[in-house]
């Protein structure tokens, strides 16, 4: 296989191994600061040699926490629910599904992949450096991300790397809509009209239009905040700012700017995560129901609302900013419409399965698992979208168990979904279907036992983003909640060792696929399976007693 | 449509976006408060929008009069851009406006950068191949300096 490939399957599995290292990063973190928020003053040999100005003695330091808070959201947000969905299984599958030979620029692909990985390179090596990684999380707010070292360890050269980071992560991320928006628009095969694309394919254009338009603004904002921390511009930095008893030599910025760029990207950005999703699971809950899908204009329709909708949406993440009320209103009611065509989406899902023959195949499971989580993640969302209920709940951990449901459990499951159902056409093997659904069912569970306990601590007022509770006297009764949440969560993350383990054994042991397995009709099933297993020699033909005169070299 | 030619629109689109938010931004910066100064932008910058307007014009008849020449008088006056722009912003230094001094400064050395990047990207398009999409993206280039152009004098 060669590396710099510019072959659309190749670049696609390029993309789903760095999500899975990605990933498997990210959850490694989260379950560090789990066991952080439990236990705040253990004293753990290994993390002295890990971090060893971060954990001196092996405690970790509140610096220490916030900064593995910030690469497991950067992470997590941008190398895993922006890149599976859409860099993964887009490229691998956009050209198959629209019966295309590649995607449109296939240079460009290849490009915007390593790209994606010198991004990631960056984000890494802001361990490496003096002072650690970043504090200031994925939303890198000022004057904290503007300042520099003064305002803690890893605000230094570990936040120059963050946005380097996120700048190329923007330039592959444009260069990567460019090619999808143009394979659709250009590649199509004869016949395959627009709206006769599968729901993946418009979850993907929709997606890279989002990208388009939204990855430029984070790009301009990157450079405006590098521009105040190295070159002494004040965009974001207010005038008379004193910081660890230093007046800081800025004038007249103001740090609302950057939540004003930053939201109106990051808002775009949940859609980005969440719609490719959205289109996998149209397709497999309509294979696996063997019915039709339920309204498909409806749903390509409420994929582009949901688009524009998410551009208007913005200001929701500010309402305690410091916000005219009448904006507050504005945004408030916007957000609210989200519902409606989400809503006629989750309708439609619904119709596509009612009166089915339902093949409950683990793919299956998991697109319906979507659905649950989709549902009660956006339930909360509606708190949320509320300046009035918003005031109380903002910063809590009621925000982080609503974004963890609705952006990250939703799109992992997606994810998890698309990759049992298509991994056949990948790998040329068969998952096993029952350690999939004993799979399927522990991470159900456990995601709910996470995250449900969170609404609660948000409820009680527990704020976000804290490395310990210990001088919070209101929350000393609500520690049953954090061990919950914590054994869950090592629970569910154990229970993706499942997966790893059946993904590994079935690509090198797993049964032969065959073209067609799930019986379903896009066109990336009319091809084979990828890697075809040699059985004979290459002359056999003639064979006395067959029916054809000739023996494929595949052929039993 | 052509896939270079739809690809080349995006594109463009993309870079729009980006001087958008820019755009957005410096108008909300300036209107924060009254630490906003008057950058003192001579002649030379709207002459200099003029020679850029100029090329995008050679280039146009150039691929139209399938004319060599003018193609590269195009790419000539594209580079003659780039170079006054230099001198434009060594005037900007020289009369005390370095990138930190003002938001104002800070936000046009920012621009007339980012905007020369594309550029330069542009030139090295028009002087490697003859595709439509590089004329397109050329004067795309051209229509956003002038929109910024305009940016800038309306700020003042």
């Amino acid at each position: 296989m060669k590396i710099f490939s510019t072959d659309h399957k190749v670049i696609g599995k390029q993309y789903l191994t760095l999500a899975f290292f990605s990933v498997a990063l990210g959850i490694v973190l989260s379950l560090i600061m789990r066991f952080h928020l439990i236990r705040p003053d253990a004293k753990i040999s290994w993390f002295a040699t890990l971090w060893p100005i971060g954990a001196t003695g092996g405690i970790m330091t509140p610096e220490l926490y916030l900064s593995l808070m910030t690469i497991h959201g950067t992470l997590m947000v941008f190398f895993v629910l922006s890149t599976a969905p859409q860099g993964g299984f887009g490229n691998y599958f956009l050209p198959l599904q629209i019966g295309a030979p590649n995607m449109a620029f296939p240079v460009l692909s290849m490009l915007s992949f390593w790209t994606t990985f010198l991004a990631l390179m960056a984000l890494l090596a802001s361990f490496s450096v003096e002072g650690g990684a970043p504090l200031s999380g994925w939303t890198a707010y000022p004057p904290l991300s503007a300042l520099g070292q003064v305002v803690g360890p890893g605000q230094g050269l570990g936040m120059d790397c963050w946005i380097i980071s996120i700048a190329l992560f923007s330039i592959a991320s444009l260069m990567g809509a460019i090619n999808f928006i143009t394979t659709i628009l250009d590649m199509r095969t004869k016949g395959m009209n627009l709206m006769r694309m599968p729901l993946t394919c418009w979850g993907w254009f929709v997606t890279a239009i989002i990208s388009l338009l939204a990855f430029g603004v984070l790009l301009a904002a990157g450079i405006l905040l590098f521009m105040d921390r190295n070159l002494g511009t004040s965009f974001f930095i207010p005038a008379g700012l004193v910081v660890s008893d230093q007046l800081q030599n800025h004038s007249g910025g103001s740090p609302i700017l950057w939540q004003h760029l930053f939201w109106f990207f990051g808002h775009p950005e949940v859609y980005i995560a969440i719609l490719p999703g959205m289109g996998i699971v149209s397709t497999v809950l309509s294979v696996f129901s063997r019915k039709p899908v339920f309204g498909y204009r409806a749903m390509v329709y409420a994929l582009f609302a949901i688009a524009i909708l998410g551009f208007f949406v913005w200001g929701h993440h500010m309402f305690i900013s410091g916000m005219s009320p009448y904006s507050s209103i504005a945004f408030s009611l916007i957000t609210l419409a989200v519902g409606v065509p989400s809503a006629i989406k989750t309708f439609n899902w619904l119709g596509t399965i009612w009166g089915g023959k339902i093949r409950f195949t683990t793919s299956m499971l998991f697109a319906l698992g979507f659905v649950s989580v989709f549902v009660s993640g956006g339930l909360t969302g509606l708190f949320l979208g509320q300046p009035a209920i918003d005031l109380y709940f903002h910063d809590t951990y009621f925000v982080v168990g609503h974004f963890h449901m609705i952006m990250g459990v939703a799109a992992i499951f997606a994810i998890f979904s698309a990759m049992y159902f298509w991994f056949p056409k990948m790998y040329g093997r068969m998952m096993n279907d029952n350690l999939g659904q004993v799979h399927f069912y522990l991470t159900f569970i456990g995601v709910y036992a996470i995250f449900i306990p969170m609404h609660f601590l948000g409820i009680l007022g527990a704020p976000r983003r804290y490395a310990d509770f210990k001088e919070l006297e209101f929350l000393a009764k609500s520690g049953i909640l954090q061990r919950i949440t914590t054994y869950s969560a090592y629970f569910t993350a154990a229970a993706q060792l499942l997966f790893f383990g059946n993904y590994f054994y079935a690509k090198w042991r797993g049964p032969l696929a065959a073209i067609n397995p799930w019986d379903a009709t896009t066109l990336e099933w009319t091809e084979p399976s990828e890697s075809p297993v040699v059985n004979h020699a290459p002359d056999v033909y003639s064979l006395p007693g067959e029916e054809k005169d000739f023996v494929m070299q595949t052929d039993q | 449509m052509h896939r270079s030619k739809t690809g080349v629109v995006l594109l463009l689109i993309a870079v729009g976006m980006v001087f958008a938010s820019l755009t957005s931004a410096m108008v909300v910066r300036r209107g924060l408060g009254g630490d906003w100064k008057l950058l003192p932008l001579t002649a030379l910058s709207l002459g200099n929008m003029l020679i850029l307007a100029a090329s995008s014009i050679a280039l146009e008849f150039g691929r139209r009069q399938k004319s060599s020449a003018l193609w590269w008088l195009a790419c000539c006056l594209g580079l003659l851009f780039l170079s006054m722009q230099l001198v434009v912003c060594r005037d900007l230094m020289r009369a005390g406006f370095t990138v930190a001094t003002n938001p104002s400064s800070s936000f046009f050395y920012l621009i007339s950068a980012l905007h020369g990047v594309h550029a330069l990207g542009g030139l090295i398009a028009l002087a490697t191949t003859r595709a439509i999409a590089a004329t397109w993206y050329w004067h795309g280039i051209s229509i956003l300096w002038v929109y910024l152009m305009l940016l800038f004098h309306w700020m003042q």
